[in-house]
């Protein structure tokens, strides 16, 4: 169990990349949102979240995922998980957090590969 | 861009002991992650295994951010215990803050809201997913704890490291699939998998899954035999059931549709799509399942809701009761003979769907004990028939009961006796008070009996039987404020008075947490109608 909590946001041209390393609970989400906020644009269609690293998922991740579902769903894209597993996977799974537009891949380069494959 | 968060190092971990203990005076978002690795340290040493760790950490941490998050008074004493025993965890974490409202009403609700994609909800998971990780969750307000804090208290009864998971069969007679589609979904359930769709026949009713992933093209049974024949076995028609084909087209066919078939995958299938498909069909089975229960305790509150006839003889009463929705059970019973008319009011204890089931039961035993007793006994003798009952029988011993008898006769006299039941009122002209009947538990007094208090009253007087529901309303001061609202309008009829009283009980129950049954019968003797 970590005690460190780590998130970057990169924006590519298909999608922005928000990978998170560490846990993922109210304190991270309360420094991510503002982020988000600011550096995504409103138009981006697709968002892929990595969790390959990250290691805790609490409720208030889940509602800061939810804020990108909303907006893939209001551009008709996509939220990716890419290399979600163990416990932060079992809370996404306990949440119903799936559906039409909501895909889960083993690795980033799996949630690419959909992505160039969906253009 | 990126931006990382670091707190402070952590102390070192506590050589292993029989319990996890934390004090903190006060919290915020940033004492939550060392806690919590702390708590991962500490389960750690134990050999809990990694998925029940998790959850552990989740819980703990959805309370505590509970706590950092809503109470308008914020939590200046903190307590967190977690006791493991065998492979089960006991968390209590006790605080000062101000007390969560409605816990009971939220908890019905917090299933309900476990489902993401289809609300887009940002927030209100917490306490479904303490709910649905754990086997029992518990909330106790300060005002009603010996210590004066608030307890959030968390309990499993899990006899293995499955617990929890739910059960799916997997039934292909290709060894190579099914290990695939097995090795997909194990790490998120229960496999159980056939090469042979007549094992999985047998094996259903030892070990019923909740969702049943089958192959179509078998030989011997193909998967719409192995549907048809699951159908006839109990719960087998309400199984989430899954074809899986190499034949697209099969999809389509009537007779598949026909059979109820709740998915159809086209092999291979990709990881993803099963899980997906799998987890879906269980969440919606479960809301269905949920939904038939919300009815049933409907159907169960509605069957067991007070009611007596509003006169008997030269007495004129009025009953005014509330129904938790799942909980407690307050119900009565009637009879009247040539000479009386025989009353009970009971009360039996605890909140949930549990209680209501077990006053649902007992109200059916009580209803065939009083019809034996009402025609020749007094209400101590069959209070006291009622405790013999009791005795030596295991369910009836489990459920805490109160219980209070009562005879009216038509000229005004009335003969009360009380198995742990709130003391009753008498209101007279000139004021009110409370009738001192009172005895123990029916399981207490098989061999003691009951005392029967017997009463004259007089035009105009009325006499008030409360469940504790009401009477919890007003808190400690419950009784005096309810003799001195009586007594000031000791000139109403039964009904009117009822009316009042219900109105100062609807005014003080808001602050009530767990809401309980509330029920309250004044039986008036003559006098104004």
């Amino acid at each position: 169990m970590t005690i460190t909590s780590q998130f970057e946001i990169e924006n590519k041209p298909a999608y922005a990349l928000i990978r998170f390393s560490g846990f993922v609970d109210a304190s991270t989400v309360l420094q991510a949102r503002p982020v988000l906020q600011q550096q995504v644009p409103p138009a981006t269609t697709n968002f892929v979240v990595d969790l390959a690293e990250a290691d805790f998922l609490d409720s208030h991740g889940v509602g800061l995922f939810v804020t990108l579902l909303k907006r893939a769903h209001a551009n008709r894209g996509h939220i990716i998980f890419a290399g979600a597993s163990g416990q932060p996977l079992s809370v996404l799974q306990m949440v119903g957090f799936n559906g039409d537009q909501v895909q889960y891949f083993g690795s980033l380069e799996e949630a690419e590969k959909f992505l160039q494959e969906t253009k | 861009m990126s931006a990382q968060q670091t707190t402070p190092p952590h102390p070192a971990p506590a050589p292993a002991s029989s319990a996890f203990k934390e004090l903190l005076t006060g919290v915020t978002y940033d004492d939550i992650p060392p806690l919590r690795a702390r708590l991962a340290d500490y389960l750690r040493g134990q050999g809990v295994e990694d998925a029940y760790a998790g959850m552990l950490m989740l819980s703990v941490t959805e309370v505590l951010t509970n706590l950092v998050k809503h109470p308008p008074a914020p939590a200046k004493h903190i307590e967190i215990r977690l006791r493991l025993q065998g492979k089960n965890a006991l968390i209590d974490i006790a605080d000062d803050s101000t007390a969560f409202a409605d816990f009971d009403a939220k908890c019905k609700t917090a299933f309900a809201r476990l489902d993401a994609a289809a609300s887009l909800a940002e927030g209100g998971y917490g306490l479904g997913l303490i709910m649905k990780q754990h086997s029992q969750a518990t909330y106790t307000p300060m005002e009603k704890s010996p210590d004066g804090l608030n307890h959030f208290r968390i309990r499993d009864a899990r006899d293995a490291a499955v617990a929890k998971k739910n059960r799916l069969f997997l039934v292909d007679d290709d060894p190579i699939a099914l290990k695939r589609h097995a090795e997909m979904l194990e790490d998120l359930y229960d496999i159980a998998a056939f090469l042979n769709p007549f094992d999985a026949v047998k094996a259903f009713d030892g070990g019923r899954p909740d969702l049943v992933v089958s192959d179509l093209n078998m030989p011997d049974m193909d998967g719409t035999g192995l549907r048809r024949a699951l159908s006839e076995l109990k719960g087998g028609n309400t199984t989430p059931f899954i074809f899986l084909s190499a034949d697209h087209a099969s999809e389509h066919a009537d007779y598949i549709s026909e059979l109820g078939v709740d998915d159809f995958l086209t092999k291979p299938v990709a990881r993803e799509r099963l899980r997906n498909v799998v987890s879906r069909l269980i969440r919606r089975s479960l809301q269905v399942r949920q939904g038939l229960e919300g009815k049933f305790q409907q159907e169960l509150t509605n069957t067991l809701k007070p009611a007596l006839p509003d006169r008997y003889g030269g007495w004129r009463i009025a009953l005014m009761t509330e129904a938790a929705e799942a909980g407690g059970g307050d119900f009565t019973l009637h009879q009247e003979t040539p000479t009386h008319m025989m009353c009970v009011l009971a009360d039996v204890m605890g909140h949930g769907e549990q209680a209501k089931f077990f006053s649902y039961a007992y109200a059916g035993y009580l209803r065939s004990l009083f019809r034996l007793q009402s025609q020749a006994g007094d209400p101590a003798q069959f209070l006291k028939a009622l405790s013999k009952a009791i005795d030596g029988d295991a369910f009836l011993e489990s459920v805490i009961l109160t219980c209070q008898s009562f005879q009216l006769f038509p000229k005004g006299a009335i003969a009360i006796a009380s198995a742990g039941h709130p003391a009753p009122l008498i209101v007279r002209a000139d004021g009110a008070e409370t009738v001192a009947v009172a005895g123990p538990l029916p399981v207490l007094a098989s061999e003691t009996g009951y005392a029967l208090k017997t009463l004259q009253l007089d035009e105009g007087d009325k006499i008030i039987f409360a469940t504790d529901g009401f009477l919890d309303a007003f808190d400690t001061q419950g009784r005096s404020v309810i003799l001195k609202l009586a007594g000031s309008h000791a000139h109403e009829t039964p009904q009117a008075l009822a009316a009042l009283l219900w109105q100062a009980y609807g005014e003080n129950r808001k602050h009530l947490h767990a809401q309980d049954d509330a029920t309250i019968i004044i039986a008036g003797y003559g006098g104004q109608l």
